[in-house]
């Protein structure tokens, strides 16, 4: 691996950590890609490297949001047990699939998270979560849920919103599927956690970012140890490329806090649809 | 404004999780800089890819195994902050969520072990 390379691979590091921590979704999207488009490392080799970025994109960024109080910790805590199953169940299984076969999961993974977010763009944050939801709670659940509730300022438009999450199964069961993705594809899982936040337990999308991405690194980071011990995390590999998620993380967690939500559910959309086409590619053998 | 007893309890939370986070990944991030500048100046790359050979380059002070640390501290920053968070509930009495902190830890563990093997 000669000195051009290395700067290549913290260039890749550099733009993933970027979108990623401005996205909430690790980097992984973009890393997995570029490293396997534009590098020809394979696949699996890619998700271990990747995966690493998710765990320094996360604690990277998180830092930043959790100074700008938009992460609910206890919501994040909360999820972690299931995520951190599933990050290790996805590696688990991912050892056991061919290159194609990851490159076409990667492929419907972000066009199902385009759709979603698409479609979350049409809805106004203001209908969906300006005011408190009193009618969800029940005698039980309520303890937790209170315990879980917040409220977030918004840079962007200096206004405060109170919250209550509700959806607290759906949220685990979501983040078990999120965990899965995140150890069979290296990417955080916020393609998931982010829309379920946001439209099913009633984060504010910019809490839902800031949340998952805080949430991501133990998922990341339980996925990263199976692929370590599987021989898949190659040092000089990942280093660089981690290197430039940290670097890209500042950058992208501060772009995040002064764009308005709106504008970041387009990029999001733009950024998976341009991906999705690069790994249908690989799968069906035109690229790589 | 006054703060609300839940808004008090979160900022109690959010200064130790960012210091953890932050010192975690600089000192990772300051092990894969020193680790790839010395590789880069000594021209060896000794790529090893699994845990023993890992540990052999460290404890040789290769460059691979100095960044090979590097990764092992980025990948155990989000357990150390979950450490510090089951710390902090445990002040404050919260029985729910430490117990939650804990379990993180207990699964984290378990993978850990059962990887090395």
């Amino acid at each position: 691996m000669d000195n051009a390379t290395l700067l290549i691979l913290a260039a890749t590091g550099f733009a993933g950590g970027t979108f990623g921590a401005m996205l909430g979704l690790g980097g992984g999207v973009l890393i997995v890609p570029l490293l396997t488009g534009i590098l020809g490392i394979p696949i699996h080799q890619a998700i271990g490297a990747s995966l690493v970025g998710v765990v320094a994109t996360s604690s990277a960024g998180a830092g930043v949001y959790l100074k700008s109080r938009l992460v609910n910790v206890r919501l994040g805590l909360l999820l972690e047990p299931v995520l951190a199953l599933g990050g290790i169940t996805g590696g688990l299984i991912a050892a056991l699939l061919s290159g194609q076969v990851l490159s076409a999961l990667f492929a419907l993974a972000l066009i199902f998270t385009a759709y979603n977010m698409y479609k979350t763009g049409q809805v106004q944050d203001e209908r969906l979560h300006g005011e408190i939801d009193e009618h969800v709670q029940t005698a039980h659940a309520g303890r937790v849920y209170d315990a879980l509730s917040g409220e977030i300022t918004d840079k962007a438009t200096g206004r405060t919103t109170a919250y209550r999450v509700r959806g607290v199964p759906i949220g685990l069961g979501a983040s078990f599927v999120a965990g899965n993705m995140a150890g069979l594809l290296g990417i955080g899982g916020g393609i998931i956690k982010v829309p379920v936040m946001h439209l099913l337990m009633g984060l504010p999308l910019k809490a839902s970012v800031a949340t998952s991405n805080f949430a991501m690194g133990v998922t990341a980071s339980a996925a990263a140890f199976v692929y370590l011990s599987e021989g898949l995390v190659n040092p000089f590999l990942v280093a660089p490329v981690v290197i430039g998620v940290v670097v890209g993380a500042q950058v992208g967690s501060r772009i995040a806090e002064r764009v308005q939500s709106s504008a970041l559910g387009r990029v999001f959309v733009v950024v998976l649809l341009f991906m999705a086409a690069q790994m249908v590619s690989k799968a069906v053998g035109i690229s790589g | 404004m006054q703060m609300s007893a839940r808004e008090e309890g979160q900022s109690a939370l959010l200064g130790p999780s960012r210091r953890v986070l932050i010192i975690g990944t600089l000192i990772s991030f300051l092990l894969m800089i020193i680790g790839l500048s010395y590789a880069v100046v000594v021209g060896t790359r000794d790529e090893s890819v699994d845990i023993p050979g890992l540990l052999n380059s460290l404890l040789s002070l290769k460059p691979g195994g100095i960044v090979g640390l590097g990764i092992v501290v980025m990948l155990l920053t989000p357990v150390l902050n979950v450490l510090a968070l089951g710390v902090i509930f445990a002040r404050l009495r919260d029985r729910w969520f430490t117990l939650v902190a804990l379990l993180v830890l207990v699964i984290m563990a378990a993978n850990a072990l059962l990887s090395g093997r």
